[in-house]
Formats: C-alpha cells, structure tokens, sequence
C-alpha cells in the first residue's frame, strides 16, 4: 500500500516542501530510505522502528520504501522521524485518517516520546507562505511555534498522541497565539549604562553609534571598561519590532539557539571568540550551510573583542557583508543568503604593551611597534568603523563614583528620537540609518556649508585622515546633528564627528 | 662638475674594504699625491693583504669603474659633497673625526646655514612629541634643523621644521635603504624640501653600530644640540657627547624625575647641560630675538576650555567638563578644534595637554 505525508526541508531558511512517500509490498524483508537523505535520515529507521513498537503498534515485517520527494535536495536533519512514522502507520493500515495539508515535524526518542527539533519557525513561516496551515510539531517546540498568526498547531509529546489525534481518540488543545509584546516586556537586559562609572566620551559615542547604525572601535588599556560599555549598546537600542524578532529567530532556531520562550526578543550580542573561524563567523560548512556569528547578531551587536587577535582572513571576511548587510554563503551544493544586519563593536588595546594612553603605567612600546599592532586591522576594515573611540585611560572601578550615571533608558528616549528623524528622511529611500547612506543619499541630504567644508579640510590637512575618512566623518556629523535635533550639519558637529577618528591619525 | 681630486675620492670611499681611518690618512694626503696611485702603496700595503690591495689598485685605475659609480650617483639624484669641495661645511671640517663624502640630496646649501640639532629617543612622550614639533618649528626662524631619521622625537623635529623647508636629515646608512620603513614617505619628503645626508654610498645597508657614529655628524654640523628625550642609555647621550667634545653647546628638556624617558636629560643637566624649557633659553644663549608669531584667534569657549586644560596639565576630557560645569559631549568638538590649531596633543586615553 501507498502513503504520503508531508515534512519540509530547510535551505537556509527557505522551506520547502517533502513528501514522505511510503510503499510496503510482499517481498523479501526490507526497509530503505531513498531520496538524498543524510545520516541523521538514514539512522531514523532505527528510531522509526522502535518507536513504532514501543507505541504498542506494529512495525510491518515487509518490503518497505520510503521516497522523500522532491528526491534532488538533500534532506538533513532528525525531524522526518515523525513524517516516517506516521507515513508507515498509514501504509500499513494502522492509521486510516486523512493528513493531507498537516505538515509534520518531530524526532522520536525510541520510547515513541517525541523531541524538539531545530528551525520550526522558519518552517512555519514558510509553510503559511505556500498555504499550509495545519501543523504538528514536538510539545517543546510549542513555544517557538505559538507567535504566527493563522496557523492550527498542535504540540504533542508522544507518537501515540499524534496517532490519537488523528484518528479522533483524543482531544488537545491547540497551541494558544501568543503576543510578542508581552513576552519581549517581560524581558530584561543584564547590563545598564548606569553601571558604567564616567567614560563619558565612549558613552556619547555609543550613543552616535546606535543613533546612526555606525560601527564603533573601542580602544584602551586593558581593564578600563571597554568590555562593560560594548555589553550596554543592545541596552540602547530601539525595542525590536515584531517583524525583526522574526527574521533574528529564524536564524536562531536553524541553529538551535532559541530560549525557553521559542522568540529572540531582545537584541542579540554575540562575542565570538578571536579564535573563531571564518566559516565559524560567516556562515558555511559542509552538507547542511548553517548560520554564522554574523547572522546570528542580525539586528543586534557582533562585538569583537581584542580586534587584532583575530586572524587578518576572518576578518577580511568581513568587509563585504559590513557594506551588504546580507551574506550569501556559496557552495559546491548551493548557496544560501543570511542577513547580517549588525552593528560591529570591536575592541583593542592601544599598543602591544597596553598601556599607551593610560594615566598610571608607563608605554614601553616603540611608535613602530604601536604601528605594526595597528596596522594588524587593515585599512579597508578601519574605514568601515565609523566610530573609533578612545576609552578614557582609568580604571573605571577608580573613578568617584558620585553624581547619579545616566541610565539606558535615557539614552534609548534619545536615540529613538534620532532614529525617528532618519525614518523621516528615508521614507522614500532604501535605507533606515544614516550609516546605510549610499553616495546618492550622501549629496542629497547631507549638504555641507562653506563653512563646515572648509573645517572638514583642515581636519583632514590636520590630522593626517585618509580621503576614504570623508564620507565616514560626514555620515556620523549627520547623525551628531540628528541627536542634536539640528536640520542641517553645523561645524561643532563635523568637528566631532572627526574627532572619532583617532586611529587614521597616526600615533 | 667633480674635479679630478674629489672623483679620486669619491673613488676611494666606495671601497668596502677600506676602513674610514685609512680613507682619513688618504684623505689629509691627497692634495699631494693627487691621481698618482703608487704614492698610497705606502700606505695601502702596510694595512691590507695583497689579494685586496690588488682588487683596489685595478679598480682605482678603472675608467669604467670610475665613470658607473658618477653615473650611479647622478641617476639616483645624489650630489656627492666631499671634503675638498667649496660647500663642505667648515663646522665638520673642524671636527676630529670628520666624514670624507657627504652623500646629498635636496638642497645642499643648507649645508652652510647656521644648524641646530634636535635629537632625542624613540620612546618619547606623546607630550613631548608635541613640544618637540613646536620648538622645532620655532627654532627653524634662525636655525636649520638638524636629526637623525629615527621614530620619535627625530621625526617630530624634522615634521616640526620642515614647513620651513630648513631641515637636514642625517642618514646613517647609503640612500638605497629606507630605515625605519614607516618613514620611508618622511625621507622622500625631506629630500624634496630640506635635505638628506649620508656619509656613506647609496649602497651601504643599515647596521647597528652605523647609528651612533653617525651621531658625530649630527653635533658637529650644529652650533647648538637640544636633546629633547633619552632614556639612560639613549642614543642621544652620543649626540650629546660629541656636541659637548665639540665645544658646542648642549640643551635639554628638564624632566620630572623618575621619567623613564628623560632620565637621560636630567644626568646631562647635571653635567652642565642647559636647561631650555621654551624656545627663548635656546635663542638667549645665542643672542637671538624670537618673533612671536601672531596669537590664534579663539572663540570664547575655545579660550576657556584652553586655559581649563593648561590648569589641570592633564586633563582627561570628562575633567574639563567638570571644571567648566558642561557636558562633555559639547566639550569634544571644541577640544578637536583646538587640537587641529596644534594648541593642545592627545595623549591616548582621552587625556590632553595643552602645548
């Protein structure tokens, strides 16, 4: 006899539909799964089979073949366990109910209980695209799959329940809709700018860098708070809006990432290790083309910590996604396009010894050897870092800590206002933030007077700033000018934003 | 252009296997024996084994060699100043140990104004640096500047003076070579506007103990030698010391003591260096007027966050803001204002001191 269910593949995080197709036929005894199936799909069967068993049901003891259609892509994962199950019950007789338009996804422990599974909401989103609606997936994905409007899901623990709900046995309860703006508000960051003592400078920088979406530079001695400051820029940011925890969950749930709550509802912070790998960072591997550091910060901060520690390839590595802010990671098998829209915080020691600039330990490093450090982080990297800011050169636990820190909420008011004010700007254009500004938007909303001209060339005769510095410092003036509530670029906020650039300038 | 005297000698130093006091002895007796070879066999045969003496001998009467190592110099720019020549500057020749060639390239007449060296360590503060800019500058009104070439302080005097186009650069190594390399754009840049002298032909590679003799021709180009930084074992106590053999005389920066990189400078003051805090201790001594060059205009809020800054020394820019009671947001463009009119440096850390 002949069955089919449906599952669905992920690449990516696109799915795409499979069926489950499953013959039995008299024969010699057998059980073979075809259709480009990995080893986690291979190894199912045994799964399957026990499973089946200890759901007081019969595995048939006859020619059994099971075809995952489309058969040219390749099936990955331990979700089809459920789909196979459920496809072989029907071909044997013991479920005779209708599962056409349910799609199925769920790996089965070997007492038929059913286990959670990676990238349900990917799945679910696009199943809905292409106009499934009814699905059955694992009760500890219930979470994850309660936030899409318009979808029938049941969570379930155990094979038997599946069989119980199909044939009418047994009633459950369907995954209650759950409101993402209750879940993100019972969530809290762990850091606030309020815990970091004076800095006043990083802090306005910080500040900019979120107002505008610019990437930042944190360089100081060690111990000086760089650490505690990069850990406050989610703290700043605008609340996530529905649609980007959306995209952020996606990518984490391919991954298998994703918290109890089954939503990523506050801004990730990512802080790969500068031993992490280019694939690690971008994205790739072989078969299966999974997520890398840089989609899982999207919409959040990738934060590097000790910029120059990390090998020059992975970090060339970045500059193309930095001006993208998506990556398409490209294989022999396929490619696969993630979104990397972060804000990159890195951090560095000033010099190799660490303390140049520091108020109490002496430099002992040569101006050659400070340029050699530097000039670990390539130029092309440096110049997409709008922002690099010195950290002040004390201990933080050493400042007074008298008169009352601002709080993250304060400066989240002012930086929502900024954001507002770009919103504006770019109603018509591509781009949401100042730092996305194209040439294109550059000239037309970022007009220079001959005043601001002429101290933006000083500057550059000054301080010795490379040409590629240009638009750089006039992006982060229009956004100085926009926290400032000012329509146009006035000199205060060109020299500013200049003063950021202290690493063109040389030692 | 050369005449046959000085092609004999620029001949001569470009034998390797010559040291310099053979080339010195060869040098006082020149003017006598001028092309006649056999006339330094005397001198030649005691010092050198006869392989080498030979090698010599029939390259001194080469033509070919003779004409490649002219036309070596003229295509690489190089104008070769030797001892005999009239622009040899009379301050060298007065020194015991004086070079016999000096390599040139830029303006050569430098060589006749009235020098002043600033030298001082790698290592130097970033305060310094900015001392060492100015002061270099200032003195390039009556002096050519005179340094080595090394990361530093040497850079800032040269950086400082070089507007002025007074400036000469003391390579110890032939012009082939570009030490250290993040200066390689400096040297060019002194070429074209001041000028580049080495005591060695092009070819001659950078090695260690080139450095310090090198020094001799530093202080004894100069009427007057600053030493602006060194550390106890600075290679600036060398300059220091030849200025000072010299007759010449000797200033320093006066450092707090227990400054790593001005120890040096606070031993020289002991031993009778004069101290020169501004530009006015250098010019008394010589009995010069400096001309104040005309105050930068400032707005209101830049003199009063300059003065704040001169008051706290070193001033971290959340400090400034304390002190005037401003947030120091509003204070950050008005500190890079002023920082980009050179009236305050950036220490690293967000610290400044005013200049």
């Amino acid at each position: 006899m002949l069955s089919k269910v449906t599952s669905f593949a992920l690449n990516g995080l696109e799915g795409v539909p499979v069926e489950v197709e499953t013959d039995i036929n008299k024969g010699m005894v057998s059980y073979d799964i075809v259709g480009l199936p990995d080893a986690a799909v291979k190894e199912s069967r045994e799964r399957v089979r026990s499973a089946i068993k200890n759901s007081a049901m019969r595995f048939p003891v006859n020619k059994i073949t099971i075809n995952l259609a489309p058969a040219d892509i390749k099936k990955e994962g331990s979700h089809y366990d459920l789909p196979l199950a459920i496809s072989i019950l029907k071909a044997s007789d013991q479920l005779s109910a209708n599962t056409d338009g349910i799609v199925f996804l769920g790996e089965l422990a070997l007492d038929g209980a059913l286990r959670p599974v990676t990238g349900i909401l990917p799945v679910l989103i696009s199943a809905k695209d292409k106009g499934y609606t009814r699905f059955i997936v694992p009760k500890a994905n219930a979470n994850e799959a309660s936030y899409i409007e318009g979808t029938q899901v049941y969570a379930l623990n155990s094979l038997r329940e599946v069989v119980d709900l199909l044939s009418g046995e047994a009633q459950f309860e369907k995954v209650p809709h759950r409101s993402f703006v209750a879940t993100q508000s019972a969530q809290k960051y762990n850091y606030d700018l309020s815990l970091v003592k004076g800095q006043k400078v990083a802090k306005r920088a910080l500040e900019i860098a979120v107002a505008g979406g610019h990437n930042i530079l944190l360089a100081g001695p060690p111990g000086t708070g760089k650490t505690l400051l990069a850990r406050c820029i989610p703290t700043i940011m605008p609340d996530m809006t529905f649609e980007e925890s959306l995209e952020v969950t996606k990518i984490h749930s391919i991954s298998g990432e994703l918290s109890e709550d089954g939503i990523v509802s506050l801004r990730p912070f990512r802080t790969p290790h500068h031993t992490a790998t280019t694939v690690s960072l971008c994205g790739g591997g072989s078969g299966k083309i999974y997520a890398g550091e840089i989609s899982k910060a999207h919409k959040g901060v990738l934060f590097l910590d000790e910029l120059p520690e990390y090998t020059r390839h992975t970090l060339e590595s970045l500059r193309q996604p930095l001006e993208d802010r998506v990556i398409t990671v490209t294989r022999a098998g396929g490619a696969v396009t993630f979104p990397a829209d972060f804000i990159l915080c890195a951090s560095m020691n000033p010099c190799p010894c660490g303390n140049y600039g520091s108020a109490y330990l002496e430099c002992t490093c040569t101006p050659s050897q400070i340029h050699k450090y530097r000039s670990k982080v390539s130029g092309p990297l440096l110049d997409r870092i709008d922002l690099q800011v010195e950290v002040d050169g004390v201990k933080y636990d050493d400042l007074a800590s008298d008169g009352a820190e601002e709080s993250s909420a304060q400066v989240k008011a002012r930086v929502e206002r900024a954001r507002k004010v770009q919103r504006e700007r770019f109603a018509d254009d591509s781009v949401s933030v100042n730092a996305n500004m194209g040439e294109r938007q550059l000239k037309k909303y970022c007009r220079l007077s001959a005043e601001c001209e002429d101290i933006l060339r000083s500057a550059f005769e000054m301080l010795h700033l490379s040409a590629r510095a240009r638009a750089r410092i006039i992006k982060v003036a229009r956004t100085i000018a926009d926290l400032d509530g000012s329509a146009n670029i006035k000199p205060e906020h060109i020299l500013e934003a200049a003063s950021y650039r202290s690493y063109d300038k040389g030692v | 252009m050369y005449t046959q005297d000085e092609i004999n000698l620029i001949t001569l130093s470009s034998f390797d296997s010559l040291s310099y006091n053979i080339k010195y002895q060869l040098l006082s007796k020149l003017s006598s024996f001028g092309g006649d070879f056999s006339k330094y066999e005397n001198i030649l045969i005691k010092t050198l084994p006869d392989g080498v003496y030979n090698k010599v001998k029939a390259k001194f009467y080469d033509p070919d060699y003779r004409k490649a190592l002219l036309d070596a110099l003229e295509k690489r720019g190089i104008k070769c100043v030797t001892y005999l020549s009239d622009e040899y500057p009379e301050s060298l020749k007065n020194i015991p140990d004086p070079p016999i060639n000096l390599y040139c390239k830029g303006d050569t007449t430098l060589l006749k104004t009235k020098c002043f060296s600033i030298v001082g360590s790698r290592k130097s503060t970033p305060k310094c640096i900015a001392d060492t800019k100015k002061l270099s500058s200032e003195i390039s009104q009556k002096f050519t500047v005179v340094s080595g070439m090394a990361e530093g302080a040497d850079t800032a005097a040269i950086e400082g003076a070089i507007e002025n186009g007074k400036v000469i650069s003391v390579l110890a190594y032939g012009f082939d070579y570009a030490y250290p390399a993040v200066n390689a754009n400096l040297i060019n840049k002194v070429a074209n506007e001041g000028l580049l002298i080495s005591e060695h032909p092009p070819k001659i590679k950078p090695q260690a103990y080139m450095f310090p003799v090198r020094n001799r021709i530093i202080a004894g180009l100069s009427q007057g030698t600053l030493i602006v930084s060194a550390g106890i074992k600075s290679g600036a106590l060398i300059t220091a010391n030849y200025a000072a053999d010299y007759g010449r005389d000797v200033f320093v920066f006066p450092y707090y003591p227990g400054t790593s990189s001005g120890a040096g400078c606070n031993c020289l003051l002991k031993n009778g260096a004069i101290p020169a805090e501004n530009i006015l201790d250098i010019f008394k001594e010589f009995g010069l007027d400096f001309n104040k060059p005309k105050p930068q205009t400032l707005t209101e809020d830049e003199s009063e966050v300059l003065s704040a800054v001169r008051e706290l020394e070193e001033a971290l820019i959340a400090q400034v803001a304390d002190k005037l009671n401003k947030p120091a947001y509003k204070l950050i463009p008005i500190i890079a204002s002023l920082e980009m009119k050179g009236l305050v440096v950036n220490l690293g850390g967000n610290r400044y001191s005013a200049v």
